[in-house]
């Protein structure tokens, strides 16, 4: 590979795109809901600006984690870890970033939803980064930034924090918990090395972590089914949704009994494949009463 | 129907969850302080979704009422038929 092409994916890899697109298509979907009738130039501000937040976002977090990432098989070979990029230059583009995208949200959106997008950029980086080295509660609090952006796209639109944008808000919430426990598990002793204390590396026989993907994933069922019984999203939704919620519930309660790697994947597998089912499922079944 | 769904897997998610709570809070008693912490956290990590389940569920407690049976009885407000002279 020639060096412009390993900058470029080095520099890829510092704004983890695959989060980043998550965290875009989840605001899309939040947006998608609210909008009466989407405008097309406004829409893609709001993605622009959110994209930026969380590109910004993760390259902070490896600028703050350079130390533990290099411990970590996972991430050793991450641009910053590996010191192919230097540590102020991933400073200097991350705050950068941050900073585009909250003044696009600012501009395009309105202040509640560039203070949503700060709050997330704060808590990931300021909180949740730091609190990865101390408890394994920092999984649930990482939770909350990672599921603010359909709330941002709700926002984007109305204005206003509404019960619709905390359900968006809650789906993504108690997702990611049985998603990130599923990897914590595989990683387990990945993250023993690199002196990260979450749920599974204290979990000699992964009790603890059973009962929580369990909880979680059956906590996901009820507040997935809510936008149907709120009137964000029709009957066919409400079928749809229960199918999933039981297929990812199957797949939870496999996992907490089996409690193996490979169990781990599969749950892992099903929770890839369930959120962008369930928001294509919502997306497609728009209720008719999207707010004005 | 839909609501009751709704209800039923909450109120199987609360059932869960106390009971998981409950198992913790004895296994806290019983347990040697090295493994007080791991359960102390585990309490938090447990009560966390439960008060998110019932704040939207308050939140959203207009529109998650079961529908009631509905009356048929002809209202006081309602205008009699007119009586044939």
């Amino acid at each position: 590979m020639t060096n412009a092409a390993t900058r470029t994916s080095d520099l890829l890899e510092l704004i983890k795109p695959r989060i980043t697109l998550m965290v875009v298509i989840t605001t899309a979907a939040g947006y998608w809901l609210a909008a009466p009738q989407v405008v097309p130039l406004a829409f893609a501000a709001a993605l622009l600006g959110t994209a930026l937040i969380a590109a910004g976002a993760s390259c902070l977090n490896q600028v703050i984690e350079v130390r533990t990432d290099a411990l970590m098989e996972r991430t050793r070979e991450r641009p910053l870890a590996a010191g192919r990029i230097g540590r102020s230059a991933g400073a200097v583009l991350g705050v950068g970033l941050s900073i585009v995208g909250t003044l696009v949200l600012a501009a395009t959106t309105n202040a509640l939803t560039a203070g949503l997008g700060l709050l997330t950029l704060l808590l990931y980086t300021l909180v949740y980064t730091p609190m990865k080295r101390v408890s394994s509660l920092c999984t649930v609090v990482g939770a909350v930034p990672g599921a603010i952006p359909p709330m941002m796209g709700w926002t984007a639109v109305t204005g206003n924090i509404s019960v619709e944008a905390w359900v968006l808000f809650g789906i993504l919430f108690f997702w990611q918990m049985p998603h990130f426990l599923a990897i914590a598990w595989m990683y387990r002793d990945d993250y023993e090395r690199g002196l990260q204390p979450m749920l599974p590396v204290d979990d000699d026989n992964g009790s603890a972590t059973a009962r929580q993907i369990l909880l979680y994933s059956l906590g996901l069922l009820p507040v997935s089914l809510l936008p149907a019984i709120l009137g964000m999203a029709g009957g066919a939704y409400f079928s749809g949704a229960l199918v999933l919620g039981l297929i990812f519930l199957i797949s939870a309660i496999h996992t907490a009994r089996e409690r193996s790697v490979e169990t781990a994947r599969l749950l892992l597998r099903v929770s890839v494949i369930y959120l962008p089912l369930l928001l294509l499922l919502l997306a497609a079944t728009k209720g008719p009463m999207a707010p004005t | 129907m839909e609501t009751a769904i709704f209800w039923f897997s909450g109120i199987v998610f609360f059932v869960v969850q106390a009971s998981i709570l409950l198992r913790l809070l004895k296994a806290r008693r019983a347990q040697d302080p090295a493994r007080s912490a791991a359960i102390h956290t585990e309490i938090v990590w447990t009560l966390v979704p439960a008060a998110f389940v019932a704040a939207i569920a308050l939140m959203a407690s207009d529109q998650l009422r079961v529908p009631e049976t509905v009356d048929i009885r002809p209202s006081v407000t309602q205008p009699r038929a007119p009586v044939a002279p």
